[in-house]
């Protein structure tokens, strides 16, 4: 196998993980301003503030695991950071969700599509 | 530093509630100042002929503009910190500039913002501006305090390996994200809009026609803050909170293994499950979907 120089490595898996973030972004569906007003579907802020809260919680357990560890497997690490993100947005995925129910009385609800694919409801 | 079980619990309490302060504060200072999403609203009102008296400054996004203001207040407060002043004090201090700062944000994105919309008759009103001012200023500083108090006890108790401007940036930006996707609903689709049926959303039509009249005289931005203290505000801190908390709690009770993971992907999922069940709450409690007329025809 020809021998790969480590920093063309580092930047082919920084490049990977780019690749990954802008895959993964496209799971969260957020609305925007006027899915802040319940106009449309949808979290209620932009793609770029919820990516960079989410990734920032992230990156702060990720980097104590990081630090506090010294034989935590890489694998370790990115899977704090992958539970930190998940923590932050499910829970700001469940407050939003007790302000639509109970602040503004908006159902969840699409007329984008006919069935929620999931649930199996309208 | 590694303490023993009580103290990194009592810690971590302390980290979730300052969280919570620093979260519900957010999105009332981002109310008071009518930042963020629903600003939309606010700035296009004049544009539909509806002036009205609700402060309008629209900094940025809402996490840039707080982090900004985060991350200043850590800074001046790690500066103070070098020169050997009393954590607390230098807290304080460095909480109170960053206020300072973003206060002048405030004051000339809303003489900016008014500037440009002459003409459509849209007056700067200088009282709605002295006395609102300081208001912003007050909830960012106490916003500040708890998120670079936060950052200090991360960064010197726990031993975290980011400086104290670098973890009050990162919650700061957290808790904008946070307050733009949770709190902010409850003013842009509730209180901007109370005039409307309870729960009928927004229509397209109704953009821009925000409520002007308040419980007494007319409304500004005092008014929609001290609503959204009754829910909007609380739910963001709590969101804030849940999310330090958890995202800590794992690795402090089973430390720093594959268990905790595990731990946290149940928590995740708890969670998940709990909102499931207010969508079903909610779908029972409010009926089922409407097909609305050119939907139906549409479909024939």
């Amino acid at each position: 196998m020809v021998a790969i120089d480590p920093n063309l490595l580092y930047v082919l898996l920084i490049a990977i993980s780019g690749t990954l973030i802008c895959a993964a972004v496209h799971f969260i569906p957020v609305g925007g301003a006027p899915a802040a007003m319940a106009q449309a579907t949808g979290i209620g802020t932009g793609t770029v503030e919820l990516a960079a809260g989410s990734g920032l919680v992230g990156l702060i357990t990720a980097s104590y695991m990081y630090a506090y560890e010294p034989l935590a497997s890489m694998a370790l690490v990115m899977a704090a950071g992958a539970m930190g993100s998940m923590v932050m947005l499910a829970s700001t995925m469940f407050a939003g969700s007790l302000i639509y129910a109970y602040g503004v009385a908006v159902p969840f609800a699409s007329a984008q599509v006919k069935k929620d694919p999931i649930t199996g409801q309208r | 530093m590694v303490l023993d079980l009580t103290m990194s619990m009592a810690i971590l309490a302390l980290m979730g509630a300052l969280a919570t302060i620093a979260g519900c504060l957010e999105d009332l200072e981002s109310d008071v100042g009518s930042q963020s999403n629903p600003n939309s609203q606010v700035q296009l009102a004049p544009q539909m002929g509806f002036l009205h008296r609700i402060y309008n400054k629209a900094i940025s996004g809402e996490p840039i503009s707080n982090g900004l203001s985060a991350v200043i207040a850590g800074t001046v407060t790690s500066v103070l910190l070098s020169e050997k002043f009393y954590s607390l004090t230098a807290i304080v201090i460095g909480a109170f500039v960053g206020a300072i700062i973003l206060a002048i944000f405030a004051t000339t994105a809303y003489a900016g913002r008014v500037a440009s919309q002459t003409r459509f008759k849209q007056p700067l009103y200088m009282d709605i501006m002295r006395y609102t001012t300081p208001s912003i200023m007050a909830h960012n500083f106490i916003m500040n305090f708890c998120l670079v108090a936060l950052a200090y006890i991360q960064y010197e108790v726990l031993g975290y390996p980011f400086t104290i401007p670098f973890l009050a940036l990162i919650w700061g930006i957290s808790a904008g994200a946070i307050g733009s996707s949770v709190g902010d609903v409850h003013y842009g689709g509730e209180r901007e809009f109370q005039n409307r049926e309870f729960g009928c959303g927004l229509n397209t039509a109704l953009s821009g026609r925000i409520v002007r009249k308040a419980e007494s005289g007319l409304r500004n931005s005092i008014d929609n803050v001290w609503f959204c203290a009754k829910f909007g505000g609380p739910a963001t801190g709590i969101a804030l909170g849940l999310t330090v908390f958890f995202s800590s709690w794992p690795t402090t009770i089973w430390g720093y293994t594959w268990t905790a993971m595990g731990v946290g992907v149940l928590v995740v999922t708890l969670l998940t499950i709990l909102n499931r069940l207010l969508e079903i709450q909610v779908k029972n409690a409010y009926g089922p979907y409407k097909e609305e007329k050119n939907e139906k025809e549409a479909k024939a």
